[in-house]
């Protein structure tokens, strides 16, 4: 198991928890382990989904750092939704750009969001950019919830960067 | 020109490219760790037939999960028909999605929605 039982919250709300270096194996394993932890395929299939948006393309394909022992994946089932967060270490203008494209993305609606994909889909990708904000706004289209996003200082300028977001259940039944 | 077929991995879809009967297949999951590098090869086969041999060409997507990375790739490839298309070539294109994947089907409705070829939404 990747994702391991570490406490459980007061309710009896499972925190599982996985913590190491982010590569493709590591995200095949992690998705690959949503769907023997949510028993509902729907909610597993997005789940699955957006931890594979959150993975590769904030942290594996941006202007981050592939080797961070200190990479964290936290899931927590509530009763009625599924809490994904996933920590990383990135430098200061990364995770500035990443904040105020969330913020902006956190503000469109539904259509905007889905025209919003639609037109960066278009868009070359740019090996140093990636998908240019393709995958944070898969993120919210699909977890219909505002994407949170916070850093904390780290050692040598770097900064800890916190993509939290959460999927209710109702959504994917 | 050959035939590319590539067997599917945990994170990459099963690939055919046959030139006799002419077809493109990619079925499974996509989400590669480069996908630029992995949709390279289906593109090189691509422009090399639509150069070359010019038989109608029926493309099946049947995807049960892809990343942003991939719904770029799949679009350039999608585009590529649509040329091949404007310069007198036949094609169709088939997006399967899963009959309770609203997902997929958006996705798929999504890019037909900006294509001019002939995009068939097929329901398993």
């Amino acid at each position: 198991m990747l994702l391991v039982e570490v406490k459980t919250l007061p309710g009896g709300f499972p925190v599982r928890c996985w913590n190491g270096s982010v590569t493709q194996d590591t995200v095949v394993g992690l998705r690959s382990e949503i769907f023997s932890l949510v028993p509902q395929y729907k909610s597993a299939r997005a789940l699955g989904a957006i931890l594979v948006e959150l993975l590769q393309n904030v942290f594996l394909h941006g202007r981050l750092l592939n080797e961070c022992p200190e990479a964290t994946v936290l899931l927590i089932e509530f009763s009625d939704s599924w809490f994904l967060s996933v920590t990383n270490i990135t430098d200061m203008p990364t995770a500035v750009e990443v904040n105020r494209r969330v913020r902006n993305y956190n503000a469109l609606s539904a259509s905007e969001l889905r025209e919003k994909m639609k037109s960066k889909r278009k868009l070359p990708i740019n090996p140093e950019k990636g998908t240019a904000g393709l995958g944070l706004l898969d993120i919210i289209r699909k977890s219909g919830h505002t994407l949170v996003c916070s850093t904390k200082p780290h050692e040598n300028d770097l900064v800890l960067l916190e993509m939290q977001t959460t999927i209710s259940k109702e959504t994917y039944v | 020109m050959k035939d590319y077929i590539l067997e599917a991995t945990s994170s990459t879809p099963k690939v055919e490219l046959k030139v006799s009967p002419a077809g493109m297949l990619l079925e499974g999951a996509c989400y590669p760790e480069n996908a630029v590098g992995f949709f390279g090869s289906i593109m090189d086969w691509l422009k090399e037939f639509t150069t070359e041999v010019r038989k109608p060409l029926e493309m099946n997507v049947r995807l049960e999960y892809f990343n942003t990375s991939s719904s770029k790739c799949l679009l350039d490839l999608f585009e590529a028909m649509e040329g091949y298309r404007a310069e007198g070539g036949e094609v169709v294109i088939n997006w399967h999605y899963c009959e309770d994947d609203e997902d997929i089907l958006e996705s798929g409705e999504e890019f037909s929605e900006d294509l001019s070829v002939p995009f068939n939404l097929v329901s398993y």
